[in-house]
Order: structure tokens, then sequence, then C-alpha cells
């Protein structure tokens, strides 16, 4: 990268059954994030909203008038692609600090995915582009998908529900250790197996918790950064690649090749290489994502994750800590912005019980339609 | 994507699906340009055998639409021709996945009574298609 953009400023919100709205949610959000990079409304001139029902709306009431303003459709596929878009306006000149604002109330709206009031487009309630030949069948859900995907991977590679259930019970053990996340009663894997089906073969504990929150990141270029309160966490590498056609029906690789190439493409942005990878953020909507993004990125051959993950291999203190503050699965369905301050949190060395000892690299990686990733360093 | 030939074709009776005209690549439902060769507004309908294989399939246990009370299963089939459709099984116990077997045999029943009109699929007595 040319010129090099760090994140300067985090900020959450609780997370939970909260009855506010999405736009209150990320304004709060926006203010800590102001807060802990030691900014003010006025040092902004870039904002990226991200499923806020009213970006102006956002903006009037936190005195912003920024030179550059982007708001995104509600899909979580759309944050890496977001972090990516800030990053680029930064390292072009267009404007020096962009703030990226969420806000959620999924839980307190009702969202089901799968029965409406997600908030979000066709795409958030079910995968593809033509209800008109799913509805008939009652196909809907973005987690019938992924059920879909699993089902066939578990024929291809023989992939088990204990090993997938590896996934949920590491997570859950990681929210134990954040005060912040809502599930954090031990799981085992006999209570994972033992758990109803939502849409067979995923269990309830595959699924994320919908919830309601808001988050903001402070992004700046490195020239600034050096004079903000925070370490700078910078932004090595961000790409992203669409598998929308042919989205209607599940994809054969399982996006594997997708994400190997955002995967090459932000290590090489990042001049780093998989070895220098200390945690993976990686998003877990449904915890069969994770196997996907693991083979896709390499860290295990394609048809191995399963093993890979119930040898405890994303745990913490194993070889790739997954998803450390407990992810979506656990921690709060925040459409992979959770994951993304966790990363700059482990970054900063912040994480207290749950922190990867000495990190210094930690990639973010989504498998969705737009497959993306982004790489974060303690150094440039 | 426009699938009116194809809703039409069931209500007729007849499973109709698409390529492209130009390379001959299933896409189904079919796109105004061929992500395989570019090619534009080259759909071509045909009628399809009806023969296919199950390339995965699912149980819903929660219901989300009334319409459609849990548990029902679904199923991707890859038809003979190549292109693959979301669709429900027949014939089986609706509440076991493991009943569902990837790769079975599988032949279409268009059901043209209903509003809209669908397509399911019921295992062939035994094998899988070639
Ligand atoms: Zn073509």
């Amino acid at each position: 990268m040319t010129t090099p953009v760090a994140v300067v400023g985090v900020g959450t919100t609780d997370f939970g059954a909260l009855g506010r709205t999405a736009d209150d949610l990320a304004g709060e959000a926006l203010r800590v994030a102001l807060d802990d990079a030691g900014l003010a409304g006025l040092d902004v001139d870039g904002l990226l909203t991200h499923r806020v029902d009213s970006y102006e709306g956002l903006a009037a009431e936190h005195g912003l008038d920024p030179r550059w303003t982007v708001a995104l459709p509600p899909e979580g596929r759309m944050t890496g692609p977001a972090l990516q878009l800030a990053a680029a306006a930064l390292r072009e000149g267009l404007c020096h600090t962009v703030v990226l604002v969420y806000g959620n109330d999924g839980r307190t709206r009702g969202a089901t995915y799968g029965a409406g009031n997600s908030g979000s487009t066709a795409a958030g309630e079910g995968y593809g582009t033509t209800p008109a030949l799913t509805a008939p069948h009652g196909m809907t859900s973005p987690g019938a998908f992924s059920a879909l995907m699993l089902q066939r991977h578990r024929h291809l590679y023989g992939t088990t529900e204990e090993q997938l259930g590896a996934v949920a019970t590491t997570f859950r053990a990681h929210a134990a250790l954040n005060p912040q996340a809502l599930r954090r009663d031990p799981l085992t894997l006999e209570d994972y197996l033992a758990s109803r089906y939502v849409v067979a073969p995923l269990h309830v504990f595959d699924y994320c918790q919908i919830n309601d929150g808001g988050v903001a990141l402070v992004l700046t270029t490195l020239e600034r950064a050096r004079d903000q309160r925070r370490a700078p966490v910078h932004v090595l590498g961000a790409a992203q690649r669409a598998r929308l056609t042919g989205s209607d029906l599940p994809p054969d690789d399982f996006w594997a090749d997708a994400l190997t190439e955002v995967g090459e493409a932000v290590l090489r942005s990042g001049g780093r290489s998989r070895g220098d990878v200390d945690a993976l953020m990686v998003y877990d909507n449904f915890s069969p994502n994770v196997l996907f993004t693991l083979e896709g990125l390499g860290w295990c051959k394609v048809g191995e994750s399963g093993e890979w993950v119930a040898e405890g291999r994303i745990a913490l203190g194993g070889r790739l800590p997954c998803n450390t503050s407990g992810g979506q699965l656990s921690e709060g369905y925040l459409q992979g912005w959770g994951l993304v301050v966790e990363a700059v949190r482990q970054l900063r060395g912040e994480c207290g019980a749950r922190q990867v000892p000495g990190a210094r690299t930690v990639q973010y990686a989504c498998a969705a339609p737009i497959v993306s990733s982004v790489l974060f360093g303690r150094e440039a | 994507m426009d699938v009116r030939p194809h809703v039409d074709g069931l209500r007729a009776g007849l499973l109709r699906v698409a390529r492209c005209g130009a390379c001959g690549t299933a896409a189904f439902p079919p796109p105004r340009v061929c992500p395989r060769c570019g090619a534009r507004d080259t759909v071509e309908w045909f009628t399809a055998s009806g023969r296919g294989t199950v390339w995965s399939a699912v149980v819903f246990h929660k219901t989300y639409l009334a319409e459609h009370p849990a548990p029902y299963p679904v199923a991707v089939v890859e038809l003979a021709e190549g292109p693959r459709l979301v669709t429900t099984l027949a014939g089986l116990l609706a509440d076991d996945l493991r009943d569902i077997r990837i790769g079975q045999a599988v032949t279409a029943e268009i059901d043209a009574n209903r509003e809209p009109p669908r397509v399911v699929f019921r295992p062939d007595p035994e094998g899988e298609a070639p």
C-alpha cells in the first residue's frame, strides 16, 4: 500500500435485546470510537455507514459534514468491502479521517433471517436472486443455504457433526473470557449434539445470536495516526472477490477459489506470509463457514477442515486462534464488525484473559457471495 | 431473473430450464449475460428429461413460513442436462435427513394444480444415475 492506513479508534455498545434503534446504537458507538481515538466530530472528514436507517440523520445528529460519504446496504458481506473502500479513500487522499459506523436493531425488530424483518434485502432472508423458484419449496433463510453447503461437504469429505460441533464449543469457551459476550454459559460437545436442529444438519448452536448493537471504527492515514493517543493498528491489506453469478445455488467449491485469492492478496499487500498470522477472525454467521474459510485460506487441505478444528487448532492456545471474542455464534451477531474490533483489540493487547500472547498480525475473512478479507498488523 | 417460461412450462406439465445459446452452459435461473462466455441475451429454453440426482439436501425443523410447516425437506437436484434446481423430495419420511442420500437418482414430478405450480423429485426405486 502506498499511503499507510491505520485504525486509531474503536467503539462498541452493549449487545443484546436493547430496545433501541440502529441509528441510536450506531451513534453511541461513534462517540465511543471518537473518544477512544481522542478525536472530535469536527476532525472527521469521511463517513461510511452500514445498516443504519439514515446516514443523513446520523451525520446531522453528530455534526458531520464530510468530504466523503458512503452508505452501504445491510448485508454482512459488505463489512470487508467497507474497510477496503475506506482505506482506498484515505490512500487516494479523498479524506484523511474516516468513521465507519454500524448499527443493528435486528433483535428488537424481530429479525428472523428467513421470514422477514431482517431489515435486509432478499439476500438477507434467503440467498439468491429469484424467490419465485425457491419460495414454492419453503427454501428460505441464509442458514438453510449454509446447511445445504455443509451437507454437500459431509457427502464429499465425511465431515461429521462432532467435528462441526467443535466450532460452536470452541467459540463458546472463548466467550466465557469476554464479559461483553451474550452466550457465556458452558457448551459441551454433548450439549451441542443433543440440541435441536433448526435446518438439519445445522443445530441451533451453529446459528449466530441475532442481536442489537453498534460498532464504530476510526481510520486515518498513518501520518495522522502517529499523533493519536492510541497505538495505531495498521490496515495491511484488504481484498474482495464476488461470487454473485450463480449465487442462487450453493457454490461447488465452497467459495474456496475466491477465499484463496483474497487471502493471498492481503498477505501479499502486507508483505506477510500465512505463517505470520497469529489469529483469524472468521465470519461465523453459521459455523460451516468457518470450515470453508479455513480450507479456502489454505490452513488445511480441502475437505480436512473438520478434523482440523476438532483437534483444537482454532482454540486459544492452538495454532490459529479464531474468534477469540466468542464470535458471532457466542459474542453476538454484528455482521463482521464485532470481529473486526476484536482484531484491533488483540493487536492492541487489550483482551485480558483471551489475549493471544504477542499477537502481531490478525486476519479477518468472510465467506459469502462477496468473499472478503482484511489483514491488520501491529507493525506496518 | 425472468423465469416465466419455467413457471408457464410447469403449468403445462413441462420441466423447462435454460442454457446459454452460444456456448451451451447450463444457466438456471437464466442470466441475461452468460457468465461463461459473455454472450448477451442468448438464453435458450428447453424441456429437460426430468432425470437427475440429489446434489445436497436439508430438513427444515423450524417453521419460518406458515404455508410451509416444519418438518420438510429441501434439496438441490442436478438435472441430467446440467442445471440445478432447489426443490422438494417426494415420498420420504419428511423429518429425517438420514433418509436422503446425496447422489441418489431422482425423477421429476410436476404438480401443475398448485398455484404456483412446482416440480418435485421422487427417488428412483434403485441405483444411482450414471
Ligand atoms: Zn455462454
